[in-house]
Parts: structure tokens; C-alpha cells; sequence
């Protein structure tokens, strides 16, 4: 009976989805404009000289890109964007590899066995996961100072091993949609515990890796404190993008306002093109699995 | 082979110069001379050199001689580009021996503030070190520490050697046993540099020594500024808070700190209502310095004119940026002024003399490139031929009164950014007057604060300045607490 | 449900491999992780200390905890003040970023509303979080920063003071806002993947019950998110008490950072680079980021506690449902598996 009623319904029904569509267009439209409208003034910015940037703002593109870019080339002696994009890149990938892999191996550890210290472990986990990481950077300097690990990618990648939070968020992922009597099966089948972790579970637990990876990566590729630190002597052939930026944005001496735009804007570029290619199989990725309730 | 009697000839021409230098020390004002001299037959000699009598003259070497470079690169640490891009010009083309592959400035940090906090994980963390530049506001923290840096005599300089500079800068740069161990290439006197149109048309001074008399002192300065607005001109006298705290710093007379005390005197007081008056009347512009409203200010007839001092003015300086010009390229002899207010500046001493900190070399104890750390001190602030070419190419006031004095007789510094104007001219007298012998190892931080104290009470925050100074002294305190704060 | 001789396997033979699957974890934690953290409990009640050496000051007991807490010192009112700032900066984005990101999650995955190009907002919306830090401070530098010039003075004619000296709650909303247009896609696609994860069925039964939308949402869809809510909220909060980078670097290039605009994170940060060389706030700066822990780690637990009692009641009631129902089944019947 209800399935007519729903039918006799149907006419204002759809009338009211109309409008309601209507609307969800527009707060779209705006956010749509919210998220591009500070990019598209950058690049504006970007195509500017120094002093059209500086005295005020346009949604007209100017004709001075070129220039601006030989000027990061020449002027901003520390300034390579490709191979501060390159730097960023090797850092970002392999951390994001590195943490949702040992991240996965840790959770599926935490989730699949019962150990003694499984407990204790856990707890440890989650208490570390609450330290701020500023102030540690005491005792992490002193630690690569007497390990001589400055100016080395070890320090920003192998730490990535370790990452409290995304072992939390594998471990609540694996515990709601994680069908135990697989690895159950497998055993009987006679695979071993790793070949079962990597031929069975990493692919079943795709989703929960490709969200943690986007993460992981983002979070390293923006990790200019880190950076910074570790990266001491700002060798040209280290130096990652963020740490350009802020080198271009912080020079004082002659500073060109349209340059400093332009040097923003690329750093922005090439993360946005990859994102875009990939966004398909990034965002379908996220759906696809989902945490169960 | 040929590389093999270069490198041996060059040894010859060091131990020649150095020890012409060491032999004739004494007599302070005569040694620029000889060594200019002996820098010159050093020349010669290197041309017969290449042949084959090079090895007898080394045998004949001093100190400078023994010095070796035990690895090829010569790491010069800094926070920032500015004056090193223009000296490694100078320095690749004068002497051949250098170029990018063996000289490099190494960038620790973004700012003053960070290098100083990033030097020592530097030093400490096994890269290549060998000289560093320092800070005035916080030169102290490397020179007193003989962990980190070693005394400017190692490489074969007398203390003669180094201080034929301005006093102030070898006092400066000299720690508390006497060692001389920073070394600067500048000095850094101050004035106020002005919009030549504006100032014409809205004050009708049509020369710096006419403008002069509108700006010199605080209370004329204030007549004026007053006196434009009274006209209907929306136009400040001076360019940012920061900048008249820069002079205001200099001119309070007082150190900071003596003996582990804090000392806020009337200067403080008299300071704070100047600044609140002339931001809340418009006198100054509200934007900060180093910012792109700074720029912008200089560029859009608001502001008639700012404090800036001798490091603005070089070639691609500050003060190209703020006239929105684009940049000069290294071999060009004629500087690009084709901003809106491009050479449209002229300076003047302003107010009061005042003088705005300084770079130093200072001498790392890591230094393996001894030979080429003792050349390139030298080329920069010993050699007085080097320095004045240094000082033409780049409009830079260098630390020697006899070469400043030489480049103003012969008229041959025309700065293109200040149209044309003679800068050394006008600051000349100012460097000899500088005296920074209150300088204290904590003032980066005071001043920080003290500043933030000014923002503060200008934007409100602090209803007078009782409160201000209260909480100046109280955030002092916070971040200091060996000194006593009254 | 596990057999019993699943938890048999489980638990003897196995218990091995659980260690080998943790190792990497705590090994590289022990090495990379663990000794600066222990450096600043170390630190937290020692008094000043230098930049290189080994020296930590002296033992000083809780007197740096005193002094923040309690003291007179500007230390103590600097805290308190970051302390507000930071969690008047977190709350004011984290609810309108989670709100904005429910909503549009569930009209993302909303099957009744047609939505071409959802694709493309998915996408766009995303984008400002994948832009670094030190950029997203530079764009908005030249959008809200002190100079006369900037997009929003020129829009406002400079009646509001957005990032200059002084400026409070302005600027604090300059902030709120970028988080919220740095993490409103990402909220809104973990949310999505949450409601994604609900049986689809239930939303069938609801439309055909002739559910409105707000009813499915306040329903179905809110209660049945809870789980992946409490991860947001539990990690946007971390997140949010140690916010640093965009405070910290939305500043013009010689100015410091507005006071107003000091999060507790900046204040450590402040500390540990206060002072000279050869006497930094070494203590104060731990002791601030010990108790920054703290608080984090009793939120945290405060967020667990929560969600964990009402999952074990859960649990609880379903499991003696079960003994109930194989009772009443070995008593009816009498045959179990």
C-alpha cells in the first residue's frame, strides 16, 4: 500500500528535489568560487610586475609572467622549482609508502594477534599520538646533531615508520570491516603470515591505504617545520618546495612582490595537477570502501 | 701540470702580500696604501711567476703561506643573499682564482633571528663551515664563544690589518679577551630618503640641503609632516614605525643592559608618544617594513620619504625593490630604474644621525679553506684597492674612511636609484660619528620586545605609556630572567 | 563471531607474529621518537638550558609548571592567553568546517539528488588542502595581510583590521577561516566514506517509508556516523591544540607574529627560541608542551571514554541477547551447531 501512496506523491515530490537541488547548486557554486577565487588571484598576482602587485589587486591577468619567472631564476639565487618539487616529491612518496605500509603491518599486528602486550602496546600508541611535536625538536636536533644525520633525508623519511595516528585510524578500519575468517581460511590454505598480510589483507584494506597514503603525503609535502630543521645548511640541491617558498617569500633585499607570487603559485601547480589526474581514483578510492559503522 | 704552477704561483703572490702586510703594520692610515702596493706588485709577480722561479719565492713565505686549503670549497654561512650576491661578483671578477664552484654562501634559516638559532645546529652538525656572518644585534653570541668562532689573526692578519676600518665596527667585532674576531666590509651610517617631486611641489625644496632644513630635527620634522597635512596633502612624512624606530634605537644613548639591568630610561617614554602620535595623526604610515605595502607606500605618492641606511642603496638593493624596479643584471655598468618612482629619491640626513646594525665575518673553527677564507677577509675589508672597487660596483658605503674619502673626491659614486645622487657624500661625516658601543648580547630580544610594546600601545592595546613600558618590561622578564627588570 | 579454535590458533601459536608485525613500529619509534620525548619530560623540570650542549640547567623540580600555571610572570598570562586563543581558533573552525562538511557529505551521497559534475566540486573541494602550508600563508597574505593594498582592506576600505598590529578576533577569524578552507574537503570526504559505509538498504527503507531528507539524516545517517565523528573530532582536535604553521607564518616579513594570533603551539616554540644562546627557556618551553600533552591526552581519553562505553554496552547487551536466545533455543529445541 505505502508504494502508492509514494506514487500519488511523486509530482510535488520531485518539485521539492528540484528546489532543493537548485539550492545545493548554488552553496556549491560559492564554495566552488571560495576554493578557486584566492588561486585564480595568485596567478593574477603572478602575471603582474613588482609594484602593479603590491599597489593593489585585479582579476585581469597582466603580461609580466616571464619576466617573473626569469626573475625567480636569476634573482632568487636559492629558488629551483623543479628541484624543489623533485625533493618534496622523493620525500612525500616515500613517506606515504613508508607509513601506510608499516602503519597497515602494525594495526594488522595489533588486530589479528593476541599477544601479551597487545594492550599496553595499543595504549602506548594512542598516548603518543597526543605529543606535540614542536617542542620535541629539542631533543631531536641534539639526536642528529650526535647522529650526524643533518642535511639527510633519514630524519624526514624513516620517521614515517611510525605514525600513531594512522596505526589508529588502521586499527579501527581493520577492526568494523576486516573479516578475520579470511586470514583463517588462508592459514588452512598453508600461506604464510606475511604472504597473508600482503597478498590478502593490503589489497582488501585498499581504500583505508589509498585515504592514509593521500594523507600521509599531503602532511609531508606541507612539512615545512620539520624540514627546516633537519635541513639545515639549505643546500640548493635539498632544499624541498615549502622551504623555497618561504626562502622567496622571506628575501628582503629587493623583493619582487609579482615573483613571489608566481614562486606561490608553482608550488601549488604541480601538486594540483597530479591531484586532478589522480582525483578520479583518489576520491573513488575514499568511496568505494568507507569505514563501516 | 699548469694547475699544479698556478696553485704554487698563487702561494708566492700570498706570501709576498701578507708579508708586505705584516711588515708594514703600525702606522694605521699608511697601511692602506702599502697594501695596495704590495697587492699590486703581488699582480706582477704573478704574471713572472707562472714561469719557473715560483718555488724560491714560496720558500720565503710567513703565516699567510703555511695557510692551506684542505677542501676545495669555501662555505660562507648566511641568512640571506643580499650584499653576498653582489661581493661574489666583485670578488669572481677581479681575482680568477675564484668562481661559484669554489666559493658558496650557504643559507641556514630565512631570517636573522632563525640563523642565529640555526648556526650552531649547523656547526655542530659536521657540514662544511668556514666563515660565518653575523649580526650586530646578536654578533655577541658567536664572538664570545671560542667553540665556534676563532680569532681573525689565524689567518695571517694583524690586528693593524683589521682595523683600519671604522672604530665602531672593530670594536664591534672584537670579543671580551681583545681578539679581533668579526671583521665587516661596511659601515652602516643612516638618513632620510625623500620623494624629490614631492618634496618640491608640496614643500618647494628643490636640493637635499633645502629639504634638510624641513627635516631636521624631530620637532621641524614634526612641523612639517603636520604642515602637509594642514595643506589637504594625504601624504606622511615617514615611511614605517619601523623605520623611525631603527633611528630611535640607535639615538636612546644608552645600552640596554648594564650591569645585568635593565634600563628603560625617558628616551623610552619620549619614543612611545612619538610613535603613537604620529601613527594616530598620520605622520606614518601604518604598514611594516619588508612588507609589500612598504613598496607600495614608496610607490604611490602616500609617503614622502623614508630611513634607510647605506645597505638600501646597493645595486639591487632595498631600495630598488621599493621603487618597483626591475632587476640589473650583473655585468650591466647603467641600473634599471624604470619603476614608478625610479630614481625620483634623494637622500638627506634627517633628524638625527643614526646608523642601522651590520654584517660581519666572522672566523669559523671549523674553517678548512683557510687560504681562501683569508683571501676573500681581505678582499672584502682589509685590502682597500678591492674594497673601493667593491664600493663603485655596488654603491656600497665599505668600512674604510681613506677609500670613502677618496671615492667622494673623485665624484665617481653616482646612484642611479637616488638619482644620481652622491649617498657617501651626504653620510660620510655620520660614520665617523657612530659609536655602538652599547651594544648587548640581549638586545634582538629587548628590541623585540620593546617593539611589540610600540604596536601595542599605538594600536590601543596599552591605554598609556606607564602600561606600555610595564609590559615591555614585564615581557623582557619573561624571556630574560638573568636580568633584573625594575 | 570467532570459533574457539580460531582464538585457539589465535592465541598460542601465533602470538610471535604479532610482535614481528609491531617491531618496525616501536623500533623506529624507540630511536627516532622516543629520546626527544624523553628530552622534554627531561627538559620540562630543568631550568634554562644551551642551544648545543648537553647542559639542561638544573633540576628545578615543577617549578617551570608553577611558574606557567600559577606564576606572575608574563609566562603565566603569554600561556593563558595562548591557551584561549587556541581553543577559541579550534572551536570556531572545527564546528563550522564539521557542519559545512556533513552537510555537503550527505548531499554527495544523497542518491535522490541529481547532481552532475559532483565529480568536479568533490575535486575542487579538496584542493585547498593539498596546497603547502607556506603557500596557503603567502596566498592569504596577499588577500587579508596588513597592507593597505590587500584584497580584503581594498574591499573593506580599510575600516577593518584583519591582520595588523593589535588586530584580535578579526584576525582569529582570518585563521578560523583558512582552516576551514584548508580542511573542509578532506572532512568532507572522510564523512562521505563514513556514510558511504552504511548498509544502503537502510536508506532504501527510509525513502520508502517516505522519510524526509532531515529525518534519514538525524535518523539514519548522524547516529550510524558516530564512529568515524569521533575520529574526526579526536584528530581535528589533536590537529587544532597544536596548530602552528598557519598562525605562525600569516605574518608580514619583519613583523612578528599578532599576539592575539599565538597558539599554545607558537608559545613553545616562542620559548624554546627565547632568551640567548647561552640561556634559552629550555624548561618553560617543555614544561608548556608537557602540559599541552596532557590536556590533549585527557580530551583525547574523555573522547574515547565516551565512545568506547557506549560500543562495550553495546557489545554487553548484544552478547547476552545471544546467551538468552541460545538458552531459550538449547532449551526449546535442544540442538545447537
Amino acid at each position: 500500500m505505502s508504494k502508492v501512496t509514494y506514487d500519488t506523491d511523486k509530482g510535488g515530490y520531485q518539485g521539492k528535489l528540484l528546489l532543493k537541488s537548485i539550492l545545493v547548486y548554488i552553496v556549491l557554486i560559492i564554495l566552488t568560487l571560495i576554493c578557486l577565487v584566492p588561486i585564480y588571484l595568485l596567478f593574477v598576482q603572478a602575471t603582474r610586475t613588482s609594484s602593479e602587485a603590491v599597489l593593489g589587486f585585479s582579476l585581469v591577468p597582466s603580461n609580466n609572467m616571464i619576466a617573473n619567472f626569469q626573475k625567480l631564476g636569476k634573482a632568487y639565487t636559492k629558488y629551483h622549482g623543479l628541484i624543489g618539487v623533485r625533493n618534496s616529491l622523493i620525500i612525500a612518496l616515500s613517506c606515504a609508502g613508508l607509513t601506510v605500509f608499516f602503519s597497515g603491518m602494525t594495526a594488522y599486528g595489533l588486530v589479528v594477534y593476541d599477544f601479551k602486550l597487545k594492550g599496553p602496546m595499543f595504549v602506548f600508541i594512542l598516548a603518543v599520538m597526543m605529543v606535540p611535536t614542536q617542542v620535541t625538536s629539542v631533543g631531536f636536533m641534539r639526536m642528529l646533531t650526535n647522529m650526524n644525520l643533518t642535511d639527510s633525508y633519514i630524519p624526514l623519511i624513516i620517521p614515517s615508520i611510525a605514525a600513531p595516528a594512522i596505526v589508529f585510524f588502521m586499527r579501527q578500519y581493520m577492526l568494523s570491516s576486516f573479516p578475520l575468517d579470511i586470514i583463517e581460511a588462508a592459514r588452512i590454505d598453508g600461506s604464510n603470515e606475511f604472504r597473508t598480510f600482503i597478498t590478502i589483507s593490503i589489497p582488501m584494506m585498499k581504500p583505508a591505504f589509498a585515504v592514509q597514503a593521500i594523507f600521509a603525503f599531503i602532511q609531508k609535502w606541507n612539512d615545512y617545520y620539520t624540514q627546516s630543521l633537519v635541513l639545515i645548511s639549505g643546500n640548493n640541491n635539498q632544499m624541498t618546495m615549502p622551504m623555497m617558498v618561504q626562502y622567496v617569500l622571506m628575501t628582503r633585499n629587493n623583493a619582487d612582490y609579482g615573483a613571489n607570487a608566481l614562486a606561490v603559485f608553482i608550488s601549488i601547480v604541480p601538486v594540483a595537477l597530479i591531484y586532478i589526474f589522480l582525483s578520479k581514483f583518489i576520491i573513488g578510492g575514499v568511496a568505494a570502501g568507507g569505514v563501516k559503522e | 701540470m699548469n694547475k699544479l704552477k698556478k696553485s704554487l704561483a698563487l702561494v708566492a703572490v700570498l706570501a709576498i702580500a701578507s708579508s708586505a702586510l705584516v711588515a708594514c703594520g703600525g702606522n694605521s692610515s699608511s697601511t692602506a696604501d702599502t697594501s695596495s702596493k704590495a697587492e699590486s706588485s703581488a699582480e706582477e709577480s704573478k704574471d713572472e711567476s707562472s714561469a719557473e722561479e715560483s718555488k724560491d719565492e714560496s720558500s720565503e713565505g710567513s703565516a699567510a703561506a703555511e695557510l692551506t686549503n684542505e677542501d676545495p670549497t669555501l662555505s660562507v654561512l648566511s641568512w640571506t643573499d643580499n650584499d653576498l650576491k653582489n661581493m661574489f661578483a666583485v670578488l669572481f671578477q677581479e681575482n680568477s682564482d675564484y668562481n661559484a664552484d669554489n666559493v658558496k654562501w650557504v643559507q641556514v634559516g630565512t631570517g636573522g633571528e632563525e640563523a642565529r638559532d640555526q648556526y650552531v645546529n649547523y656547526f655542530n652538525g659536521g657540514e662544511d663551515c668556514d666563515l660565518f656572518c653575523l649580526e650586530a644585534d646578536w654578533i655577541l653570541d658567536y664572538i664570545e664563544k671560542d667553540e665556534y668562532t676563532a680569532p681573525l689573526t689565524d689567518l695571517g692578519f694583524t690586528k693593524e690589518d683589521l682595523s683600519h676600518g671604522y672604530g665602531y665596527v672593530t670594536a664591534i667585532g672584537t670579543d671580551s679577551k681583545g681578539n679581533i674576531k668579526g671583521s665587516s666590509w661596511q659601515a652602516t651610517p643612516g638618513g632620510y630618503v625623500y620623494r624629490t617631486d614631492l618634496a618640491e611641489e608640496y614643500l618647494g625644496a628643490k636640493t637635499p640641503a633645502e629639504m634638510q632644513e624641513f627635516v631636521k630635527d624631530w620637532d621641524t620634522f614634526t612641523a612639517t609632516a603636520k604642515k602637509l597635512q594642514d595643506d589637504g596633502h594625504k601624504i606622511a612624512m615617514a615611511d614605517t614605525l619601523g623605520g623611525m624606530w631603527q633611528v630611535a634605537q640607535y639615538n636612546k644613548g644608552a645600552a640596554w643592559v648594564k650591569d645585568d639591568k635593565l634600563v628603560v630610561d625617558d628616551y623610552c617614554t619620549k619614543y612611545l608618544e612619538r610613535a603613537k602620535e604620529y601613527y594616530d595623526k598620520g605622520y606614518v604610515t601604518q604598514e611594516a617594513q619588508w612588507s609589500g605595502g612598504w613598496n607600495a607606500i614608496m610607490q604611490d605618492d602616500s609617503t614622502m620619504g623614508a630611513f634607510l641606511c647605506t645597505w638600501c642603496f646597493g645595486k639591487n638593493g632595498t631600495l630598488s625593490g621599493m621603487e618597483g624596479n626591475s632587476e640589473t643584471p650583473d655585468d650591466a655598468t647603467e641600473w634599471v630604474t624604470d619603476g614608478p618612482t625610479g630614481g625620483k629619491f634623494n637622500i638627506t640626513e634627517g633628524p638625527e644621525g643614526w646608523a642601522w646594525g651590520g654584517t660581519w665575518l666572522a672566523l669559523s673553527t671549523k674553517c678548512n679553506t683557510k687560504k681562501s677564507a683569508h683571501d676573500f677577509v681581505e678582499f672584502f675589508t682589509v685590502n682597500a684597492d678591492t674594497m673601493k672597487k667593491y664600493a663603485l660596483y655596488a654603491s656600497e658605503f665599505v668600512n674604510n674612511k681613506d677609500t670613502m674619502k677618496a671615492i667622494i673626491d673623485e665624484g665617481s659614486n653616482k646612484n642611479a636609484y637616488l638619482g644620481g645622487q652622491d649617498q657617501f657624500a651626504v653620510l660620510f661625516n655620520q660614520a665617523d660619528k657612530i659609536d655602538m658601543s652599547f651594544v648587548t648580547q640581549y638586545d634582538s630580544v629587548i628590541k623585540g620586545k620593546f617593539n611589540d610594546a610600540v604596536g601595542d600601545y599605538v594600536a590601543g592595546t596599552y591605554a598609556t605609556t606607564d602600561e606600555a613600558i610595564t609590559g615591555f618590561k614585564a615581557a623582557v622578564q619573561a624571556d630574560l630572567p638573568n636580568i633584573t627588570v625594575e | 563471531m570467532a570459533t574457539s579454535a580460531q582464538s585457539r590458533i589465535k592465541s598460542v601459536s601465533y602470538a610471535k607474529y604479532g610482535y614481528i608485525f609491531v617491531a618496525p613500529f616501536f623500533i623506529v619509534y624507540f630511536i627516532f621518537m622516543l629520546y626527544p620525548l624523553l628530552t622534554t619530560f627531561s627538559l620540562s623540570v630543568h631550568g634554562n638550558g644551551t642551544v648545543a650542549g648537553a647542559s639542561n640547567g638544573d633540576f628545578v623540580g615543577l617549578a617551570n609548571f608553577q611558574e606557567i600555571l600559577f606564576g606572575t610572570t608574563k609566562n603565566h598570562t603569554d600561556f593563558i592567553r595562548d591557551f584561549k586563543s587556541t581553543i577559541i581558533i579550534w572551536v570556531g573552525n572545527f564546528i563550522p568546517q564539521l557542519a559545512l562538511s556533513l552537510l555537503l557529505a550527505v548531499w554527495f551521497t544523497d542518491m535522490r539528488i541529481k547532481m552532475p559534475g559532483k565529480g568536479f566540486f568533490k575535486v575542487v573541494m579538496y584542493m585547498p588542502n593539498i596546497i603547502t602550508a607556506a603557500s596557503v600563508a603567502g596566498l592569504f597574505m596577499t588577500l587579508v595581510g596588513a597592507s593597505k593594498y590587500s584584497v580584503a582592506n581594498v574591499l573593506f576600505d580599510n575600516s577593518i583590521k584583519w591582520l595588523q598590529t593589535g588586530s584580535d578576533m578579526p584576525a582569529k577569524c582570518v585563521v578560523m577561516f583558512i582552516q576551514v578552507w584548508m580542511w573542509f574537503g578532506n572532512t568532507m570526504i572522510m564523512l562521505m566514506s563514513g556514510i558511504q559505509g552504511i548498509n544502503e538498504s537502510l536508506f532504501e527503507a527510509a525513502e520508502i517509508d517516505g522519510a524526509s531528507s532531515s529525518q534519514t539524516f538525524w535518523r539514519i545517517t548522524l547516529p550510524l556516523l558516530k564512529t568515524i565523528m569521533v575520529y574526526t573530532l579526536l584528530t581535528s582536535m589533536i590537529g587544532g591544540l597544536q596548530m602552528f604553521d598557519i598562525p605562525y607564518m600569516l605574518t608580514d616579513n619583519s613583523t612578528r607574529q599578532l599576539t592575539n594570533l599565538e597558539t599554545v603551539a607558537i608559545f613553545i616554540y616562542n620559548k624554546f627560541h627565547a632568551g640567548t644562546e647561552a640561556s634559552r627557556l629550555y624548561g618553560i618551553s617543555a614544561a608548556a608542551s608537557v602540559l599541552l600533552f596532557i590536556v590533549t591526552a585527557i580530551l583525547g581519553a574523555l573522547v574515547f571514554y565516551v565512545q568506547r562505553d557506549k560500543d562495550a554496552i553495546e557489545k554487553n547487551r548484544k552478547r547476552k541477547q545471544m546467551i538468552k536466545d541460545a538458552k531459550r533455543k538449547a532449551k526449546g529445541g535442544g540442538f545447537s551447531i
